[in-house]
């Protein structure tokens, strides 16, 4: 909220509190203050009158000025502004003159040949808000008043600019504050100044002839303030449009800036009816009206139960709180008006506005807790303003409806608490000194606050009094008392981890994307699950609209916008959580794409399925997951290449699948791979046992075979490893190739042979190598390279 | 053959030798050598063949000049094999020279996302207390998200974390506290609870610095007796350890619902030292977390004696961190992965 500095100054007294003191005292103890700004700033300045005022013969606008600006002489200025005219009383900025707002120094200059000393100001170039400026004040220069005072230097304070405009972060659990009185309130407490206090006016002998009443629980307190022959002055005197404008609020006319600057200092929003609108006299609360409602503005608004308005037994007059009706507001020469002090549950007129989309400055200091106690000051807020805006006027009727039980509790304070949660070590002496500086009642072991303080409501919100009114350097940092534990294990997340660095190792690079999906991205890939995913039913577009269930559309996303942005030879995992609606599941997802390139950015090869089921099976390596745990199968997804993918299953449980991406998706060469990460960390992986080596020679014997349709390598090694012979130890792959001649495919295999009791001879190993081949040539059907019939 | 005669049969023979070894340049050369002057058809084998025919009393002379001169022929041979061993030595060590500059031959590493190295900074730092790390999913209850951390449902500050609506009652969870509600519900009343939850959450919000996605990370410490003091120390502590030793760091009193009395944590600009830069908008100061002491309410919504236990709480904004250290200008860059900006983070 925006506070007008020398408006503080008239409710408290900051002779001794300049603006930085105040700032600073403020932003440490809860109310940060985001901006200080200058309401106008210059500061060679002086009030001058144009005695001549001449076209420039080379120029259609510019203009040759003689200014008469009292000791300063009589100024050469050369003017643009189309406003400038003979006996027109002018705001000059000397030479060395600082505008901040258009941040220059006024130089003596020649302008098309001419001399200016100076130049003439509009508001705009002083730095006031062009927000409250009129168009005629916009287009030209600041027209001063005939009785301007000529060689005046102190326009600002003429002008009530001299003002400094504080924008205080006022927050949620303090409404008090979002009002001057509430401001100062606060200020007079963290200062030890006298609290501002409101005199009493209203008179207790004013008759009540209007009805009031309230049919909801929901208005527990609508006073009517009754007005006739009101006579509003012709304008709202300058220094209260200047506070009105400080705090950013627009002069309308005397009556509306009545009500605002009321609310401004009261916190207690107002709303004025026009008498001759409610012939009945009459203003009822309800609640259960049902309908339509339409705006002063002719905007039609569908009203539900619960929503609250003011009517005068027939028609609604207003929205409470909120917004007049098409049949309320205020006619300009008005005589007769009823002003309004309510105070409506603040639950209920939020719940309104937000469903209608309709907030307003009076809507959002009703969206508040408020005492409905603090109406009566209000009033006598109101009452004594009247005279800056009504040249003359009768209060005739005061009217109230008060439904409010009075409910103050004191509410119990113990030191010893205070010192024990907060580590301190405040004293009686400077718990005393706070409550009283913030008008609590203190006993020693309760506390009363101040009716305006509805924050109070228990002990932890005393400390934070206790704490914020002193500097925080008052708790000394420490680590006495913190409690010791000990943690519980933390294998999956650490291995989790491990996971990251090995993928990091390997070259990729970690990605982070959007949870929030558009519908095609949501349903373009997926691995695990077909479901429907969460749809968020208040998206801010259509681009973040679903609750990704697979983190794959994600990854292809970010391979193509790479590309897009000429990044090619992708390497790219993310690790995330998806929130399905089977639950919470720990995905990994990994894309490359194009080449695989060396450290140098030489090219090793072009990226193959290979490549990412090396990805894969380190994975499941590193997490000492057994291959005998797990069976590949090609996959039957279609977003995969048919013949250069796979499914990856540990049981009837799909765990992966990766692969290249199916042509019709992408022509480029790009490979993908999702796993149900979370499903692996969760798994058992095998005990890590010893097993003695042996210590004699091991044997390695390379075989070819000529390829037959669908013989698999894995079929071969099966075959071999299923032999009764425990000199066969393993069986490696060292070469694949076609030769092109006949275009026919060879598998080169190496056999490992060994014993662990003695060195192989000779005929043993071949002995073992026979079976091998006949084991193959009866399993499989292949023969031995060269052995074929060619 | 007397001594004298043997001494200048000797005296030839080294003459020769001596000669012949200086033009030996290969091993064949060598070789030819050997079997010249110290293989079985040498004249040193014949000279000492001849020791039978030799008179006893010189016999003792005749074969240790023999022996002395069998040893001197053999250092050439020796000597020249060295020579020559070295000198291949040489060559092939000469042809190995290769171009040290030249890039090696690996996998260029590849990165870790910002977002973690930041998350497993802050992670490590409390561990390293005894902080269990805690999770909770991101569709997310209101009621662990709002009402169980003294949000209800009419309180102003709901409208300060816009979230999104999943269904009736359920959201994106517009804050890591929502993992806070589920960690207490589940520990039934028993403390200590000292957690931390890294986690993505979800507001409707958007500009430069503000993402409908970001990552924050809470902390909860609750026990019998957690005080204000510890939770100062804790975060002075931690955010040196994030941005360095020489930072101070201000609290500020503040206000959120969750948590009474409430601050927020400055630190020293570490652009300007204090000075005043555009980073920290020409204060000296940059905001970087807020935190404060459990309410009440919090303590007693889900299931503790708030006379029994107390505690405090924190969260800091992952992003916001991560932004600040690293220099990044746009919060949208963490979600865009352009492998220019992702490649630049290496280091855990």
């Amino acid at each position: 909220m925006l506070f007008s500095y020398n408006l503080l100054s008239e409710i408290i007294d900051l002779k001794n509190i300049d603006v930085s003191t105040l700032t600073e005292r403020l932003t440490f103890s809860g109310f940060e203050v985001e901006d200080v700004l200058k309401m106008a700033s210059g500061d060679k300045l002086v009030i001058g009158q144009i005695i001549e005022c001449k076209k420039h013969p080379d120029s259609d606008h510019l203009h040759l000025l003689k200014v008469d600006c009292g000791e300063e002489g009589i100024l050469p200025i050369v003017c643009g502004a189309p406003n400038a005219r003979v006996g027109l009383k002018v705001i000059v900025a000397l030479v060395g003159c600082n505008l901040p707002a258009l941040n220059i120094v006024i130089k003596e200059s020649e302008i098309r040949g001419y001399d200016s000393k100076g130049m003439c100001c509009s508001l705009v170039e002083l730095g006031v808000n062009k927000e409250f400026l009129t168009e005629k004040q916009l287009n030209g220069i600041e027209e001063l008043p005939e009785d301007a005072p000529i060689g005046e230097r102190d326009v600002l304070s003429y002008l009530k600019l001299d003002d400094t405009i504080l924008d205080i972060n006022v927050l949620p659990n303090r409404p008090d504050c979002l009002s001057y009185l509430g401001m100062a309130r606060e200020i007079a407490g963290l200062f030890n100044l006298e609290s501002p206090s409101v005199p009493k006016v209203l008179s207790n002998d004013l008759p009540s002839i209007v009805a009031v009443g309230s049919n909801t629980a929901h208005c527990v307190r609508f006073d009517i303030l009754s007005i006739r022959d009101a006579v509003s002055v012709k304008n709202t005197p300058l220094k209260i449009r200047n506070f009105l404008e400080a705090s950013g609020v627009r002069s309308i006319s005397p009556l509306v800036d009545l009500g605002n600057f009321t609310m401004l200092l009261s916190g207690q929003p107002i709303n004025v009816y026009d008498a001759d609108k409610n012939p009945f006299g009459k203003y009822i609360v309800r609640d259960d009206y049902e309908g339509e409602f339409i705006a002063f503005d002719n905007k039609k608004y569908e009203l539900k139960k619960g929503d609250l308005v003011v009517s005068d037994g027939e028609r609604n007059l207003c929205l409470a709180g909120i917004m007049a009706s098409i049949d309320a507001p205020v006619k300009e020469n008005t005589t007769k008006v009823d002003i309004e002090f309510a105070i409506f549950d603040h639950v209920s007129i939020r719940h309104t506005s937000s469903r209608l989309g309709l907030t307003s400055f009076s809507q959002q200091l009703f969206s508040k807790e408020r005492n409905p106690l603090l109406v009566n000051e209000s009033i006598d807020i109101l009452l004594s303003l009247l005279p800056y805006f009504l040249e003359s006027y009768t209060i005739t009727s005061y009217s109230s409806y008060d439904g409010f039980k009075q409910e103050r509790v004191r509410i119990p304070f113990s030191l010893e608490k205070l010192n024990k949660r907060l580590g301190s070590s405040y004293t009686e002496d400077e718990v005393k000194k706070v409550f009283s500086s913030y008008r609590f009642d203190y006993d020693g072991h309760s506390v009363l606050p101040p009716i305006d303080r509805v924050d109070i409501l228990e002990q932890c919100d005393l400390d934070e009094e206790i704490f914020r009114y002193y500097d925080a350097s008052k708790v000394t940092p420490s680590i006495a008392n913190f409690p010791i534990s000990i943690p519980s294990d933390d294998s999956r997340r650490e291995n989790l981890n491990i996971i990251r660095s090995m993928l990091v190792c390997r070259g990729l690079s970690e990605c982070i994307s959007y949870t929030l999906l558009s519908k095609e991205e949501d349903r373009s890939f997926r691995v695990f699950d077909n479901d429907e995913s969460y749809r968020v039913l208040n998206p801010m577009t259509n681009i973040h609209e679903y609750v990704r269930s697979d983190i794959l559309s994600s990854m292809y996303s970010l391979i193509e916008y790479n590309k897009r942005n000429q990044n090619n030879d992708l390497a790219l995992f993310e690790i995330s959580d998806v929130d399905t609606k089977k639950g919470v599941k720990t995905y990994l997802s990994i894309g490359l794409s194009d080449d695989l390139k060396m450290m140098d950015q030489a090219k090793a090869h072009s990226y193959s399925f290979f490549d990412i089921k090396g990805h894969i099976l380190s994975i499941l390596e590193k997490l000492n997951i057994n291959p005998s745990r797990y069976r590949l199968v090609p996959s039957s997804n279609n977003s995969f290449h048919p013949y250069q993918s796979a499914d990856l299953y540990i049981g009837k449980d799909l765990v992966a699948t990766f692969g290249k991406i199916h042509p019709s998706i992408s022509s480029d060469n790009i490979y993908l791979a999702e796993i149900n990460l979370g499903y692996l960390l969760d798994l058992k992986g095998m005990k890590t046992k010893f097993v003695a080596y042996s210590t004699f020679p091991i044997v390695k014997r390379d075989l070819s075979f000529k390829l037959y349709n669908g013989v698999t390598y894995e079929a071969i090694k099966k075959s071999i490893m299923k032999i009764k012979d425990e000199s066969i130890i393993d069986v490696h792959l060292f070469d694949y190739f076609r030769d092109k001649k006949t275009n026919s495919d060879y598998i080169g295999i190496t056999i490992y042979l060994g014993s662990d009791k003695k060195t192989l001879k000779d005929e043993e190993i071949n002995a073992s190598i026979e079976k091998v081949i006949l084991a193959v040539k009866g399993d499989l059907g292949l023969v031995l390279k060269g052995q074929d019939d060619e | 053959m007397n001594l004298e005669q043997l001494s200048q049969a000797i005296e030839e023979e080294r003459k020769v030798c001596l000669e012949e070894i200086k033009e030996v340049d290969n091993i064949d050369k060598l070789n030819l050598f050997k079997g010249k002057h110290i293989g079985k058809k040498s004249l040193l084998t014949e000279l000492f063949a001849s020791m039978r025919n030799v008179d006893a009393n010189d016999k003792k002379e005749y074969g240790k000049m023999l022996t002395s001169f069998r040893e001197e022929v053999n250092s050439l041979f020796v000597n020249k094999e060295k020579e020559l061993a070295d000198k291949k030595l040489l060559e092939k060590i000469n042809n190995e020279k290769v171009d040290i500059t030249l890039p090696p031959y690996s996998l260029p590493l590849g990165s870790y996302h910002p977002l973690t190295l930041i998350t497993e900074e802050m992670v490590s730092f409390f561990k390293g207390l005894g902080f269990e790390v805690a999770s909770g999913p991101e569709v997310e209850t209101e009621r662990n998200n709002f009402e169980l951390v003294n949000i209800p449902s009419d309180h102003p500050s709901r409208d300060m974390q816009d979230s999104f609506v999943v269904d009736k009652g359920i959201v994106l969870r517009s804050h890591t506290s929502a993992v806070q509600s589920r960690v207490m519900q589940s520990a039934n009343g028993q403390s200590p609870i000292k957690i931390i939850c890294p986690g993505k959450v979800y507001r409707r919000d958007s500009d430069a610095t503000h993402s409908h996605q970001f990552e924050q990370m809470e902390g909860l410490v609750i026990s019998s007796d957690a005080t204000f003091a510890n939770l100062l120390e804790l975060l002075t502590k931690v955010l040196r350890h994030l941005f360095g030793e020489k930072r101070e760091v201000r609290f500020r009193p503040s206000y959120f619902p969750f948590t009474e009395p409430s601050i927020e944590a400055d630190i020293s600009c570490f652009e300007c030292n204090g000075k005043g830069c555009s980073l920290c908008k020409h204060t000296g100061w940059i905001e970087i977390l807020g935190a404060g002491m459990v309410h009440p309410n919090v303590l007693r919504l889900n299931g503790y004696d708030d006379n029994k236990v107390q505690g405090f709480a924190f969260g800091i904004g992952i992003d916001r961190v991560a932004m600040l250290k690293y220099g990044i200008d746009d919060i949208k860059r963490f979600y865009l992965d352009d492998v220019r900006f992702l490649r630049q983070f290496k280091k855990e």
